[in-house]
């Protein structure tokens, strides 16, 4: 062997090694369904985690609030987290993602929509919390926006994870801060507290929870996926 | 790619043969060592396979592929450092190897440790695992996140290189 077929002989040695494991484990796959389908077969859970807290805990006085105060910004907020699980489901797909622009643009977004959507209700119908039950407030409005957004956030994470992701952990979170921003958009309707200390500091702390625990489960099934 | 997806394996020869040599120059541009490109060119095409489910039809398969090949890189070098301090530390304390008789006048311990160092870190911890240790291929793969098969590769490389460094500096002693 000379010199100049040492690369070429290693060449084919690596394509030789490959080509075996891949003809052990070749067997057809039926290609993930685009993102934008997917989206929509996530549709009937986002729903629910919607109008769950509206529905079973009772809502706001539409009168105070307005049509526009109450549904209708609901309404904006549950269209906003399912873009943000559009962005997820996207981004997950290799050579799909979207431009760091684009990503900055929607972890920032959230956050802003929820203050923006905080201080509009304040406004409109400023409500304290009662004296003496900030804590007990507090655990309720973390605890069942994350229970409700629970079954969002698994099955979101799942599908994403399907597509082999090539940044795991940040596509769990942003299928974390959709599953919230989807659940806030019905919880802000059924907390009859509208504070700003109390709506930032118990149901923003549960879509960054959420978001959290997102990117965890996102990581360790990748991990898993890689032993 | 369609037909490599519904198993076809000539169809997976033509797409290996369309991107095996731009896959090679994308990852000799980003890591200079032949044999590592080798390893991650083949990881690249087995995390491919391995993903080949989230192509989808009808878009191009290029940003698709490098993503791939992409990710399989910075993998690679998230696993190098983490590795890395913890293996000087492991070659500081390198005790008198067991070395074939053959060799035993080379075996200078700090001519030994010497070559350790001029061998590709990928290698010098499968074989040090390996033939120090006396782990089995098995064990290495799973505790480098890597295929039995690599791991072998791997040490079988740090082993030809160590001894083509240590014959090189016993000819410059004996000159």
């Amino acid at each position: 062997m000379t010199v100049t077929d040492r690369p070429n002989a290693t060449h084919r040695h690596v394509r030789e090694r490959v080509r075996a494991i891949v003809a052990r484990d070749l067997k057809p796959v039926r290609p993930l369904l685009a993102p934008g389908r997917r989206l929509l077969l996530l549709a009937p859970i986002a729903i629910a985690a919607g109008v769950f807290a509206p529905i079973v805990y009772g809502h706001r006085d539409v009168d105070h609030l307005g049509v526009f105060g109450s549904w209708g910004l609901s309404a904006f907020e549950w269209i906003v987290g399912l873009l943000i699980l559009a962005v997820a489901l996207r981004h997950a797909v290799p050579g799909r993602g979207v431009s760091r622009r684009f990503l900055i643009a929607t972890l920032v977004g959230a956050p802003a929509l929820i203050l923006l959507v905080t201080i509009v209700t304040y406004a409109a119908e400023p409500i304290e919390v009662p004296a003496g039950l900030a804590w007990r407030y507090w655990i309720e409005c973390v605890k069942w926006p994350m229970t409700i957004a629970a079954p969002m956030l698994l099955v979101a994470s799942v599908l994403a994870m399907r597509a082999f992701p090539t940044r795991p952990g940040l596509v769990g979170a942003l299928c974390g801060l959709a599953a919230g921003v989807l659940a806030d958009s019905g919880w802000r309707l059924a907390c009859e507290v509208s504070a700003p200390s109390h709506v930032l500091g118990a149901h923003g702390a549960a879509i960054g929870l959420l978001a959290v625990v997102g990117a965890a489960v996102a990581s360790a099934i990748d991990a898993i996926r890689r032993m | 790619m369609v037909a490599y997806q519904r198993g076809d394996l000539d169809a997976f020869d033509l797409f290996y043969l369309a991107l095996e040599p731009e896959l090679r120059g994308f990852l000799r541009a980003r890591c200079h060592d032949a044999q590592r490109v080798d390893d991650l060119l083949q990881e690249t095409f087995l995390q491919i396979h391995r993903s080949r489910r989230s192509y989808l039809p009808g878009l191009p398969v290029r940003p698709w592929v490098y993503a791939i090949a992409k990710r399989v890189f910075l993998m690679y070098l998230r696993r190098v450092r983490r590795h890395e301090s913890r293996e000087t530390t492991e070659l500081s304390s390198v005790p008198e190897p067991e070395v074939p008789a053959a060799a035993d006048r080379l075996t200078d311990r700090s001519a030994l440790v010497s070559a350790l160092r001029h061998v590709p870190a990928d290698g010098r911890r499968a074989f040090l695992l390996h033939h120090w240790r006396g782990l089995s291929f098995r064990d290495i793969a799973a505790r480098l996140g890597i295929a039995p098969g690599a791991a072998k590769l791997r040490s079988s490389r740090a082993s030809s290189r160590l001894r083509r460094l240590l014959r090189d500096d016993a000819g410059d002693d004996r000159d």
